[in-house]
This record gives C-alpha cells, structure tokens and sequence, in this order.
C-alpha cells in the first residue's frame, strides 16, 4: 500500500494557479524525484506535503489517513514527515548536535540521552561526527545540508522530503551530499526529492515525475523519462538542461598568480 | 575650585557618593532587565495577528494591540522625568505616598521602589521595539525549520526565534542599559537617592557645586565605560571568537584579527 498518496491537489497564490491537479502516490521504500523548470511548481508541492502551505483542495493520505482533513494534528504527521530544505534552515542558535536533538527531544519526547545516542548515530551516517560541537556558522554549505539530513533521519520519518538540497551549494560541495542521498536511497529510505540534478534523477530514483506548469506532465522509470519518453515539454527541458552548465560540470577557468601578475 | 576642595567632599561625603552609585548602578540593571522582560511581551502585543481570525479572538486581541502600541507610543514620546512626576501625583491621587512605604529607611527607600517601576517601565517600551526589530530579524527559514520537525508554536519561540532575536540584539540592550545609566539621574524629581541626588544634597551642604558635579561626572563616566567592557566582552564570547583583553578591544569596536595571508583566523 502506497504510504503516501496525493489526489488531485490544487494551489493557489490568491489569483495565482501555482498547482492544477497533482496525483500521484509513492510507496514504502521508494525513491521519487520530480524535475521541472524553475516555477512549475516543485517546491510548493512538496510545501503542501508538509503542510507548510496549505493547498486549495485536494486530498493528500499519508499511512491512510487524509493529513487535510479537520482536526488532524499537524505537528504530529509533520514530525512523520521530515524536510530538508534548500536553505537548509538550521537552527543558527545551537551547535550541530543540540540541532539533531531538539525535535527529538520536544516533539518526540524522548530522553535526552537516547535522544543523543540516535543524533550520533545519525551524524555519523553523514560523516559528521567529528564536528558534533561547531556552531552551524562555523562549518561549509554541504557540511550543513548533510546535517539536515541527520536532523531529518534523527526524527524516524516515514518519508523525507528533499527540496532541492544541493541548488545552493558551491559545485564541489554537491557530491557530498548526493552521496549522502544515495546511500539512503540504498537503505530503502522513503524520500521524495525535488532536484535540478538530472543524475541522481536518472542514475539513483526509482520514479521520476515531471513537472510543467503546475501539472504533472510525464512520469515513470528513469528510463521512461530519460529515454523513451515522446513529451515535447520534456525533450525541450532535458536539452535545455543538458547544454546548461550545471549539467555538465565543467573546472572553472583556472586563474593562476603568473597569468594575472603577467611574468 | 581646587583640588583640596575635591579630596575633602571625598573624604567627608564619600558615603553618599558610595550609596548614590550603588542606587544608580540598581536602578539600571533592574530597569534594563526587568524592561527587557516587560518588552518582550509588549513585542508580542504589538504584533497580534488580528486579521482573519475568529471573532472570539479579535475580541481581546485588538484592544490589546491597540494598548500595546499606544504604551509604546506616549512613553517613547514623553520625557522619563515627567513620567516621573505623572506616576509620583498619580499615586498621590490614588491615595498612595511613596514617603510613607518604608519610612525612616535611607536610599532604599519608598522613592526607590517608585523609581524601580518608572524606570522598568519605561524602559519596556524602547526593548519592545528593539525586541520587535530583533524578532522581525529572525530569517523565516528558521520558523520553517522548526515546523518540519512539528515543534509547536510555543516551542519554536523559546527555543528558536525568541533566542536568536535576544542574540542579535544584545548590543542595542547593552546601549539602553548605558542609557539607563545616565537617564535614572532624572529620577532625583521623585527624591529617588541616586547618584545626582546624594551629589545633590552633598553640594549644598558646603556649596562645592563644581568639584561636586566633576566628581560625579567622573563616576558616570567610570561606570559606563566598565558597562561598555562588560558587553564587549559578552559579544565577543557569543560570537565564539577569543577575547583578548586589550584597551582597544574593549572600547572600540572589534575587528577579527586578519592574518598576513589576508584570510581571517579560523575560530577553534
């Protein structure tokens, strides 16, 4: 059974259709990316997911049971459903392990011992374990969003939601988190992923969803979208993506001391 | 005026000297902290969410927003020396005279308890807008951070927002302390026995009036310039970076010390 299942969302921004009619569903253990150009309406579908925008209609069940229905306990079924954000959204206040362990410890009531013992674990799945004691100002863009990812995994989610996690990090920080990615992807982790990055869409995902103006233009395999597929909203958009750069990384032009001083 | 005329109100009055700076030093950090905590709920006050909420909501909510913001207004926008007098006659009307809570009892007195209130509530509505400004401050990524992992409303506040916008403040309070510092002198009004009242009273015995001023002057200046230590010193350590303690460091603003290859020293 399908741990989560989105039926004919819809969104507006006051007069603004940001999403039309979104179904789609993603089961236990499955990874899920949606792709698309900026402004088709990704990030707010996986804001509406997590409640953190409220859609105009539709339905959303999450372990069978509709998250927008009247007197259903927000807090609780965002505790199921952790989020990694693009700004990461790390608490500036508190160290790297204080971060892992507040929503544990305040929404989850666990004992702050236990509490510890399950941020270390998770830190230590992201190769952060060495810096349990830095103040999130103190370390690198990626080393930050890997621990999201362990504040996220610290709260035992169903599903984590990943919305464009790597988009404003520098190009040589991107692996380390994809990596990252990967290997919860490995792990059966249940994960919805809003990227720009069409190789962890086409090499890591199991489904992979289309997004065009506030619809769901195409979905299927990797191998489907990437491939196969005849949509003419997509051709254009993976061609379009394919020359940017960001597709394919190129070394930025190296500006050596001799060149500019000129000897 | 000459120097012996300095040492012998010293010598014969340094008592009231001592007492008045100890009165001054109370009423600043009293009124600092306890507007510090008056005003973050004045913050709150003043951004009530009124729209679009519930009619059993708006029915308490609006008045008290209103209030809030009015307070904020006329005390921000009135002198403290006249608010002084307003509370001392106000009282008076409402059958209370300060001269007769703790009579007898010198410095800390009746007049001390009043100027305590005056200037705690004064302050309150400069730390309401500094704490606004301060949570206004708070990046909304914070507050989404916090939703995704299904904090409440309440714990977001006390553990997220609510910290980081008395962090990002901590200079502008540190400055309305040194105010405060200098402003209970106004205090002297309602006989509050601070520091420019004992002075005062010191002066006219003998009628020393310059050496006497100086003095005190000297002593405004001592505190506040310690005051001005003291928050350095608390910055320094929130921001992680090592104190050093030097003249410079102190009163004067801080530089990360850059090192010869022109990047800043990483912070241990």
């Amino acid at each position: 059974m399908a741990i989560l299942e989105v039926k004919h969302l819809a969104k507006n921004f006051d007069d603004t259709v940001v999403l039309r009619d979104i179904s789609f569903s993603v089961e236990k253990g499955e990874c899920v990316t949606i792709i698309g150009s900026s402004g088709s309406g990704k990030s707010t579908l996986l804001r509406c997911i997590n409640l953190l925008e409220t859609p105009t209609s539709g339905e959303i069940d999450f372990n069978g049971q509709n998250i927008l229905s009247k007197g259903i306990n927000q807090n609780q079924v965002r505790s199921k459903l952790s989020m990694v954000f693009q700004s990461f959204n790390l608490f500036n206040n508190m160290d790297v392990l204080a971060n892992c362990m507040i929503g544990q410890v305040k929404v989850l009531h666990r004992k702050k011992a236990e509490a510890e013992k399950i941020a270390l674990a998770n830190l230590e799945k992201v190769g952060m374990s060495d810096r349990i004691h830095f103040k999130i100002r103190d370390i690198s863009g990626g080393q930050k969003q890997r621990v999201a990812i362990a504040r996220a995994l610290s709260m035992n989610p169903d599903i984590i939601l990943f919305d464009e996690p790597t988009s404003a990090l520098d190009p040589e920080m991107v692996g380390e988190v994809l990596k990252v990615m990967k290997e919860l992807a490995e792990q059966k982790t249940t994960m919805v992923v809003v990227t720009h990055e069409m190789s962890f869409a086409k090499n890591v995902s199991d489904e992979v969803i289309f997004m065009d103006k506030g619809l769901i233009a195409e979905k299927g395999t990797p191998e489907y979208i990437f491939e196969q597929s005849k949509n003419e909203r997509l051709s254009a958009f993976l061609n379009r993506d394919s020359r940017s750069p960001a597709f394919r990384p190129q070394d930025p032009p190296s500006l050596s001391s001799s060149t500019l001083i000129g000897d | 005026m000459n120097t012996g005329d300095i040492s012998s109100l010293l010598q014969n009055y340094w008592r009231l000297y001592l007492n008045g700076t100890l009165a001054t030093i109370v009423l600043s950090i009293v009124g600092t902290l306890g507007g510090l905590f008056l005003g973050i709920f004045l913050a709150f006050g003043k951004k009530l969410k009124t729209k679009g909420e519930p009619w059993y909501q708006q029915i308490w909510k609006w008045p008290l927003k209103v209030l809030c913001q009015a307070y904020s207004l006329v005390v921000r926008g009135t002198p403290m020396m006249v608010q002084a007098m307003i509370f001392k006659y106000g009282c008076q009307g409402a059958g209370l005279n300060w001269n007769n809570v703790l009579p007898g009892v010198d410095t800390w007195n009746g007049w001390m308890i009043a100027g305590l209130i005056v200037i705690t509530f004064n302050t309150a509505a400069y730390m309401g807008e500094i704490i606004q400004a301060g949570l206004n401050g708070v990046d909304r990524g914070q507050l989404e951070g916090a939703k995704s992992l299904g904090m409440s409303d309440m714990q977001t506040l006390f553990h997220v927002t609510l910290p980081q916008a008395i962090r990002n403040s901590i200079p502008t309070i540190g400055n309305e302390w040194i105010v405060n510092i200098k402003d209970s002198s106004v205090l002297n009004v309602i006989s509050v026995s601070e520091l420019y009242w004992q002075a005062h009273s010191a002066a006219s015995k003998n009628y020393m009036y310059m050496a006497t001023y100086l003095i005190i002057a000297v002593i405004y200046l001592t505190l506040t310039l310690i005051t001005t230590g003291i928050l350095k010193f608390v910055e320094f350590k929130m921001d992680g970076k090592k104190a050093k303690f030097s003249f410079k460091n102190l009163f004067f603003h801080y530089h990360a010390e850059e090192k010869k290859d022109g990047k800043k020293e990483e912070v241990k």
